[in-house]
């Protein structure tokens, strides 16, 4: 039997390269079937069908979607074991391979076995001092050689080894048909196998959203698809990344956290409590059932899940319409008491503004995104600070800001017009984040039903007052309780500055009754288009009771 | 920029419907009740809702968006017209399960900048003539010479809108014809309780 030495020297790692390409073209085959059974198959069923029926065969054609997802991660896996592997025994060989060349170029021999002698001195006679100094010289460096490929031995062993554990963990096992929490276990799954690795997480410019564009414009295909399928939480959540990306890694992503919520046997949460994870699970079930929905939705109202967290009330940042190429980009920052259940009425009005603005722009792209992507402020009992003060805004500022920038890095071709809308404290939210850092870069800013901006005049948001759109109902009791207190001066006020727009509905969450100036209006601005007017209010100073 | 004409109507500014200070001690001394809705008015949100299919809906919009063209004296931009349909949307954004939908019918009609401001006062005597109740109206001297126009319809509370409309920051070359419905519900569809 060859010594792993000989082995080592004449390996042919041709099969390996041929198996880890296979297992990456059955990845990326089981992506674009995922793509298209979404788009093709249950995105049209879910548009159409309803009914007992309906739901017993979309939870049928549901799971076979998620098995896909989980081949494309297996096989990814598989790919990257092998692959790695094959590169790390490669190196190995071309260090085994670079000291018997050595070796052997400055005289000595290597035998089968790898084992190193000097032909040069072995006949010397030992008792001449001065040919005992010649095996003396020639003595180092043969103990170099030899341990050169007692390293490249050790190395491809390790290389193996790993590789192994590696793959023992991605088997077939997790296909069987009543394997319930496979799509947890595929994250798993790839965890464990990068563990036994050794490798670590991609180092992705998280902070700086035009730096990871551009590291994912460096990157190859493959690459990208690697780091998509076995990062998918990393990938979805980076600020920058092309939004066609982030969304296919979120969904994955998303699938894995559920099946894993779903399927809690043995596993850990940490501390979090059960009733925290029923939470998590019902958050992450309206997202997923919401994109469902939309999956066969035409083009231009297409959602695109940007970033999502369940925790808590629930994050979650959804995109109608792809922005990366619109000509016009409009983003709702909801306010208080909004939570993931807010998410298909929130979707809604995205949609109609949506609308209104590609009408009044006679058909040009627009994208409108639900920014849920802070801890909006609860309207109870239990925690009135946070709808009184700015501190969720100010937390919330600088993901915004970032999230915007994101936007415009990620985007093709010419800059798109942007307009950022603030609801309610949303409106606050959007306040601080123009107010601080270096701004939201936005080409106009909305707030409706504004309790405050953070500031007291438009031109400390860091943009042309004159591009700054106030809409106040004239009952809107939000308005008229909160602002001018804790939040900043009542925008719609003339003091403020700015312009105030025409709203013609009543109360505070009428501002996008479908009948109404008031959403008209606002699709008016998203597309670059003047809204109707009306005066600034005058100055209502509040009647202190000191 | 977007600064209506010195000369064109503007509506009487804004006051606050109520006193600073009563406002004032509602937010100071009733806080858990304010902040979980008890100061505004849930009134009428049961109220029986206007009945029509979608069909007829989408119908009404058609015929809307083609008087007001021919009062205006424009011809619609042929295949240009586009239906959407929306659910309704709550206050504390709940989407009722019962069928309710609205309705917004978009078409547009080319024509020069220097035109619509001519057409659209068009439209403004119309509508009044028709006893509609005129919402809005403004004339803009800016780069896109635009104007606007927009009214109630009393018999079913549909809105009409006719706006310049256009790719931003170049001349607008059409006029946008919008019709909008008020929440709908089907003939047939049992109303849900909010």
């Amino acid at each position: 039997m060859a010594s792993d030495f000989a082995r080592l020297l004449k390996q042919d790692f041709s099969d390996m390269e041929a198996a880890a390409e296979a297992w990456r073209k059955l990845s990326t085959t089981m992506q674009e079937l995922a793509e298209r059974h979404r788009s093709k198959v249950t995105g049209p069923l879910h548009a159409q069908w309803e009914g007992e029926d309906a739901d017993a065969a979309l939870y049928y054609l549901e799971d076979v979607e998620t098995r896909i997802g989980l081949v494309r991660t297996e096989a990814m896996a598989v790919h990257e074991v092998v692959d790695t592997t094959r590169l790390r025994m490669e190196q190995a060989q071309t260090d085994l391979r670079n000291a018997v060349r050595r070796a052997e170029e400055n005289g000595y021999e290597v035998d089968d076995d790898g084992t190193v002698s000097d032909p040069q001195t072995a006949s010397l006679p030992r008792n001449d001092p001065d040919t005992q100094e010649i095996a003396r010289q020639r003595g180092g460096p043969m103990g170099e050689y030899r341990r050169w490929i007692d390293d490249a031995l050790t190395d491809a062993r390790k290389a193996s080894d790993d590789g192994k554990k590696a793959l023992s963990g991605l088997n077939g096992d997790i296909m069987e048909r009543f394997n319930f929490d496979a799509a947890a276990e595929s994250a798993s799954d790839v965890d464990a196998a990068m563990k036994a690795l050794g490798i670590q997480d991609p180092q992705v410019p998280r902070d700086d959203p035009k730096a990871a564009a551009e590291w994912w414009k460096a990157l190859d295909p493959e690459e990208r698809d690697l780091y998509t399928t076995l990062y998918p939480d990393l990938i979805g959540s980076t600020d920058g990344l092309p939004t066609t990306v982030r969304n296919d890694a979120n969904r994955l992503a998303l699938e894995q956290e559920l099946n894993a919520l779903e399927n809690r046997e043995g596993r850990s949460f940490g501390d979090t409590t059960n009733e925290d994870l029923n939470t998590r699970q019902q958050n992450l079930m309206i997202l997923r059932d919401m994109l469902d929905e939309g999956d066969g939705a035409p083009a231009g109202k297409e959602r695109y899940l940007l970033a999502f967290d369940s925790d808590g009330d629930g994050k979650a940042v959804v995109a109608m319409g792809n922005p990366d190429t619109a000509a016009h980009t409009g983003v709702l920052v909801p306010g208080t008491n909004t939570t993931m259940e807010s998410m298909p009425g929130q979707l809604n009005r995205i949609s109609a503004l949506q609308d209104s603005a590609k009408e009044h722009s006679d058909g040009e792209d627009v994208a409108m995104i639900s920014w849920l992507g802070y801890d909006a402020p609860e309207a109870a009992a239990t925690d009135f600070n946070s709808v009184t003060t700015e501190g969720r805004a100010q937390d919330a500022a600088p993901d915004l800001r970032q999230f915007l920038d994101g936007t415009r890095a990620s985007h093709q071709g010419a800059p798109s017009h942007l307009t950022v809308i603030g609801h309610s404290y949303g409106s606050t939210t959007v306040g601080a984040a123009a107010a601080g850092g270096d701004g939201l870069g936005a080409d106009d800013i909305v707030a409706v039903g504004s309790p405050g901006m953070t500031v007291n005049e438009a031109g400390d948001l860091q943009i042309d007052p004159d591009r700054v759109w106030i809409g106040a109902a004239g009952d809107d009791e939000i308005i008229d309780m909160f602002s001018d207190f804790n939040l900043g001066d009542n925008p719609a006020e003339e003091p403020f500055g700015g312009n105030n727009f025409e709203v013609d509905t009543s109360g505070h969450s009428g501002y996008w009754d479908p009948n109404s100036r008031s959403l008209d209006n606002q699709g008016k601005i998203i597309s670059g288009r003047p809204p109707t007017e009306v005066p600034k209010e005058d100055n209502d100073v509040p009647l202190l009771p000191w | 920029m977007f600064r209506s004409s010195p000369g064109s109507p503007s509506l009487p500014a804004r006051k606050s419907p109520m006193p600073k200070s009563r406002s004032f001690w509602c937010a100071l001394s009733a806080t858990a009740l304010l902040l979980t809705g008890a100061c505004m008015s849930d009134e009428g949100k049961n109220a029986p809702l206007p009945r029509m299919s979608k069909e007829e809906a989408t119908t009404r919009a058609e015929e809307y968006a083609s008087r007001m063209a021919e009062a205006a004296g424009v011809s619609l931009r042929e295949g240009d017209a586009e239906t959407y349909f929306y659910d309704c949307v709550g206050k504390n954004d709940e989407i009722a399960g019962d069928g309710r939908f609205s309705l917004y019918h978009a078409v547009h009609a080319d024509l020069p900048k220097e035109e619509h401001t001519a057409a659209v006062r068009k439209l403004r005597a119309d509508f009044k003539e028709k006893g509609y109740e005129v919402t809005g109206y403004r004339e803009y001297e800016d780069d896109y010479r635009t104007a606007t126009v927009s009214a109630t319809i009393p018999d079913d509370r549909f809105t009409v809108d006719v706006s310049s409309s256009g790719p931003s920051r170049k001349p607008s070359k059409t006029l946008l014809f919008g019709v909008r419905t008020p929440c709908l519900l089907p003939p047939g569809a049992t109303q849900e309780t909010q």
